[in-house]
């Protein structure tokens, strides 16, 4: 049975390319992501154990631990080469626009040393820095070139490039040890670790011991050997490793349904399309469970050839990922358990998805099977208990979702009433799908005879069309909800973000009564993407509220010009009157409260106000100059009217201002910051789920080739009769185009109330009244775009082998 | 190769379609129906592939002279095979082909309504002045023509004016001889 299978398999290969694909996708995709985690897990691992690379056993020492006490149990202890303190930090350091996490280890002495300096020198002094020659690459600098760190507290001077690869998670640095003094860590206190090299003559266990003893006295002092320090880490980080890699498998577990939908289908198509096989095997004294057994081995041999070929363009794709980043330094780890589950699923998927078509399909009567036509097209009604049963998983879930929304259980409830309408949705698909074409193909028809056969064609036979609109529904839907669930969220936060702090960027004194530079005040303004921006005097005063007193306030001066940076700000204050922070409860309107200055102590009326954040309250001119000490000048408020420019005037500003003595506030950063995580996030899962897209569109492909087989003669008479090969070629485009357009619209259409109910869903337990529905136009409509085209794309390979049929042969015999 | 006024030997593909289109019209022996197509939309196909209006006095008589006009709204799969097969000569005379090419019309139809079929084609040659060339193993069906050419191994053997059953089936015996 099995070289009749295969023999199958290599005669008719075109019917079963996409669902071989298919299955390589999804098992690629699971064996890809496991491949590259464990790859880069390794990585990490071999680079976070760096710093004790050089070391035989490491101390780690407790806060508290007298050094000196350390210094001369390591002393005195036999077999002690080499000890001194490990200096580690992480910093993230960046060079233009490029921001990189280092692990910056202070430079160990030649005993413990484990690196190389391939160009240039180790760093000696304050402000040198080597790096490894991926994390140079990765932040563009070379030797001689500066970089600055994260928080722009320091700059560095590349003075060596080392050997060693870094990986996609961290990249490795070397300072002097003096630099981790200006880092604020003593190395001359005890605490942290400690490297120890071991003399030649004793063995780490001896030396192990030895410490332990001479250590005995020091209860915060362990003593470890460098190897079973590495083990533990190793352990530690699988855990943070895994849960990434199961992130992955369940994008990739998506792919896989998509790919099962497809792959019934094919199954489907293919049998209807081999009844006359099937009714010959049958006639000649074949069971029924006999042909079902060669259909099935035909699935798993289809699963057994795809999985393999996913298993090795995983691998591949992974080695070539971890090249990227620069983890394969490192060899590429293969985890022989997940690529055996990989390999177990796919195999599984496909003969799951096949089980049922393979059921209906080989239930047929002999003599049915012989006859020249099928007896009839599967245009059986999908039973009404499919619609009930459908019906009410939309409506429970719809319930279950909108019910408790603003409660605190609203977002597990708002998931779980998802799951349900997305399943009532894709199971009763078989109702609807039709349906919806039938309208869509009445509409198209206007546009000539093609198109109407075209339009007639796509709903012949609807459980086909419904089971491929179906797989792209869901591939779309799912982006289309990440998308508008963050569109959503990311409005929502942001205008929450604007209604609540008014000033677009603030610059101002970490010391509050300190000027700011001369000159500085107006750089900012011209700074791109600031439309202007106010100078507001500032004093320090005393805030007392009934027997509460609050010491060391900012009070900010009242100037007209804030309606130029605040549209909702007052145009005037009265002298009596207090600003406080709407934000905090602690105030209310009307109160009177007290502000003592350093000349004057005043009474005053609370108006409470977003203009003003928390540790801040606005009193006029008039007012301020009363309680004295005051600072013109001291702070700066500008506006960012366009919030597209909000990154740019962000980054400009943060650059004009010695961050070290001033700061930079405001919605802008608050909301460049929020965008920017939002965003990465949405283009990674994007990017995630376009695979299922992908399969999902192979689908469209399959159906319509496997569609095309079947009309042969049909195309042939078509044809015979006149119609140009163009023509046939644009009946294909246009059946594409319908039953893609079916499932991109559905799937868009859900995955705007989906988005839109998750991000309800979050925002209301958050306290946030209203969620602005928000669609990123440029996102969504693009993908959509995408879509489409591919589907166009799709039908070119079927409309050119539909147009080759002759017109000949619809005069052969069948 | 030349047909109505158009040589054909030399023509692409465009142009090809655009002859069988507007000049030819074909029966097959099965029936060869777009099961998506209503009779009437099965009939008048070519005319729109064509994007030409439909005269609808010659609709009529095609039609009528088929006597398909109550089943105008069925689809194939609930019209009889004789039905098919007078929707197929309908499609194939809609458009007033130079000449109609019949592949075994009768091959898939049992004996009366393959006589019935006969009958019609021979009617709407009469009537519409249509030129029939018919291929056939049927001596019966053969003898509805003005005229049999026999062939065989691809030669014509015999040309019969005016033939019947026996002339052709003598004709055929000699074959064998």
């Amino acid at each position: 049975m099995l070289r009749q299978v295969l023999r199958e398999i290599r005669f008719h290969p075109a019917r079963f390319v996409a669902t071989l694909v298919a299955i390589a996708i999804s098992v690629a995709f699971m064996a890809g992501s496991s491949v590259l985690v464990a790859t880069e897990q390794n990585g990490v691992e071999r680079q976070q154990s760096l710093p004790i690379a050089g070391a035989d056993v490491v101390l780690t020492a407790e806060y508290g631990t007298d050094p000196a006490t350390l210094r001369d149990a390591l002393g005195s202890t036999p077999g002690v080469a080499a000890f001194e303190p490990s200096l580690v930090r992480q910093l993230s350091l960046r060079q233009g626009a490029v921001t990189s996490l280092m692990n910056l280890i202070g430079v160990p002495s030649a005993p413990l040393r484990w690196s190389e300096v391939q160009q240039g020198r180790w760093p000696q002094a304050v402000g040198e820095i080597a790096l490894t020659r991926g994390a140079a690459a990765a932040l563009g600098v070379g030797l001689g070139g500066q970089v600055t760190s994260g928080l722009g507290d320091g700059v560095y001077t590349v003075v060596g490039l080392t050997a060693e690869p870094s990986s996609l998670f961290l990249q490795t640095g070397y300072v002097a040890p003096a630099e981790f003094a200006r880092l604020g860590v003593d190395p001359s206190v005890g605490e942290g670790t400690w490297l120890v090299r071991a003399a030649g003559e004793v063995t780490v266990e001896q030396l192990t011991t030895g410490l332990r003893a001479a250590l005995a006295g020091q209860p915060g002092v362990t003593v470890e050997s460098a190897h079973a320090i590495r083990a533990e880490a190793v352990r530690q980080l699988a855990g943070e490793f895994d849960v990434f890699r199961n992130l992955l498998w369940a994008f990739a577990a998506i792919a896989a349904v998509v790919g099962m939908i497809t792959i019934a289908n094919t199954f489907t198509i293919l049998l209807a399309q081999r009844r006359r096989q099937i009714g010959l095997l049958r006639a000649v004294g074949a069971s029924g469970a006999q042909v079902r057994r060669r259909f099935l081995a035909e699935a798993v041999a289809l699963g057994v050839l795809g999985s393999a070929a996913g298993i090795g363009v995983g691998i591949g794709i992974a080695t070539a990922g971890a090249a990227l980043t620069g983890s394969l330094y490192w060899g590429v780890e293969l985890p022989a358990l997940d690529l055996v589950v990989a390999f177990v699923t796919g195999v599984a998927i496909t003969v799951l998805a096949a089980y049922l078509p393979v059921l209906r399909g080989t239930r047929v009567r002999p003599l049915e099977a012989l006859q020249p036509e099928p007896a009839s097209d599967e245009r059986r009604r999908a039973g009404a208990a499919r619609g009930a049963v459908c019906g009410v998983l939309v409506v429970a879930g719809l319930a279950l979702a909108l019910g408790w929304l603003g409660s605190e259980q609203a977002l597990p409830l708002a998931v779980a009433g998802s799951a349900l309408m997305a399943l009532g949705v894709l199971f009763g698909s078989v109702l609807f799908v039709p349906a919806v074409l039938r309208g869509l193909a009445a509409v198209v028809g206007w546009f000539g005879v093609t198109a109407r056969l075209a339009g007639q064609n796509a709903v012949r036979n609807p459980r086909r069309a419904a089971a491929t609109a179906t797989a792209l529904m869901l591939a779309v839907g799912l982006i289309v909800t990440l998308q508008v669930g963050t569109a959503t969220v990311s409005g929502t936060v942001l205008a929450e973000i604007d209604r609540t702090r008014p000033v677009d960027l603030a610059v101002g004194s970490w010391e509050v009564t300190a000027p700011l530079p001369d000159g500085l005040a107006d750089r900012l303004v011209a700074a791109p993407g600031v439309a202007g921006g106010v100078l507001l005097p500032v004093a320090q005063a005393d805030f007392t509220r009934g027997a509460d007193t609050y010491q060391g306030l900012t009070v900010i001066g009242f100037v007209p010009g804030v309606t130029i940076v605040a549209s909702g700000a007052p145009s005037a204050l009265a002298d009596d009157q207090v600003l406080v922070t709407e934000n905090s409860a602690d105030a209310s309107d009307g109160e009177r409260v007290t502000l003592a200055g350093r000349d004057a102590t005043v009474e005053l009326t609370v108006v409470r106000s977003t203009l003003v954040q928390a540790g801040e309250v606005m009193v006029s001119g008039a007012t301020l100059e009363r309680l004295g000490g005051v600072t013109p000048g001291a702070l700066l408020w500008m506006s960012v009217p366009d919030r597209d420019d909000a990154a740019t005037a962000a980054g400009a500003v943060t650059e004009l201002v010695d961050t070290d003595r001033y700061y930079v506030t405001g919605a802008v950063l608050e909301a460049a910051a929020i965008e920017s995580v939002l965003g990465v996030l949405l283009i990674v899962t994007t990017a995630l789920l376009g695979v299922a897209v992908l399969i999902a569109l192979l689908g469209v492909s399959n159906t319509l080739g496997l569609s095309v087989l079947e009309r042969t003669r049909e195309s042939a008479l078509m044809r015979a009769l006149g119609l140009q090969a163009r023509s046939l070629r644009l009946m294909l485009l246009l059946e594409a185009l319908l039953l893609a357009g079916v499932g991109v619209a559905v799937g868009v259409a859900a995955g705007v109330f989906f988005g839109w109910l998750g991000a309800a869903a979050i925002a209301a337990p958050m306290g946030v009244a209203t969620v602005t529905l928000s669609v990123d136009l440029a996102q969504t409509v693009g993908m959509v775009i995408v879509a489409v085209l591919a589907a166009a794309l799709a039908s070119v390979l079927p409309g050119r082998r539909a147009a080759k049929a002759s017109p000949t042969q619809a005069l052969a015999d069948i | 190769m030349w047909l109505g006024g158009v040589e054909i030997s030399g023509l692409d593909d465009r142009r090809l379609t655009a002859v069988r289109r507007d000049h030819v019209g074909f029966v097959f022996q099965a029936f060869n129906l777009l099961p998506t197509l209503t009779a009437r939309e099965n009939i008048l196909l070519p005319l729109d592939l064509a994007g030409r209006r439909v005269d609808p006095a010659q609709f009529d008589d095609v039609v009528g002279s088929l006597r398909l006009g109550d089943r105008l709204g069925h689809l194939p799969s609930q019209l009889s095979g004789g039905q098919q097969q007078r929707v197929a000569i309908a499609r194939a005379l809609i458009t007033r082909p130079q000449v109609l090419f019949a592949d075994e019309p009768t091959g898939a139809l049992d004996s009366r309504a393959g006589t019935d079929l006969l009958h019609h084609l021979r009617t709407a040659s009469r009537e519409l002045g249509q030129t029939i060339v018919m291929v056939t193993h049927d001596p019966n069906a053969a003898a509805f023509a003005q005229r049999a050419l026999i062939l065989s191994d691809g030669r014509v053997v015999d040309d019969l004016n005016g033939p019947t059953a026996d002339t052709v089936l003598g004709a055929m015996k000699k074959l064998g001889a």
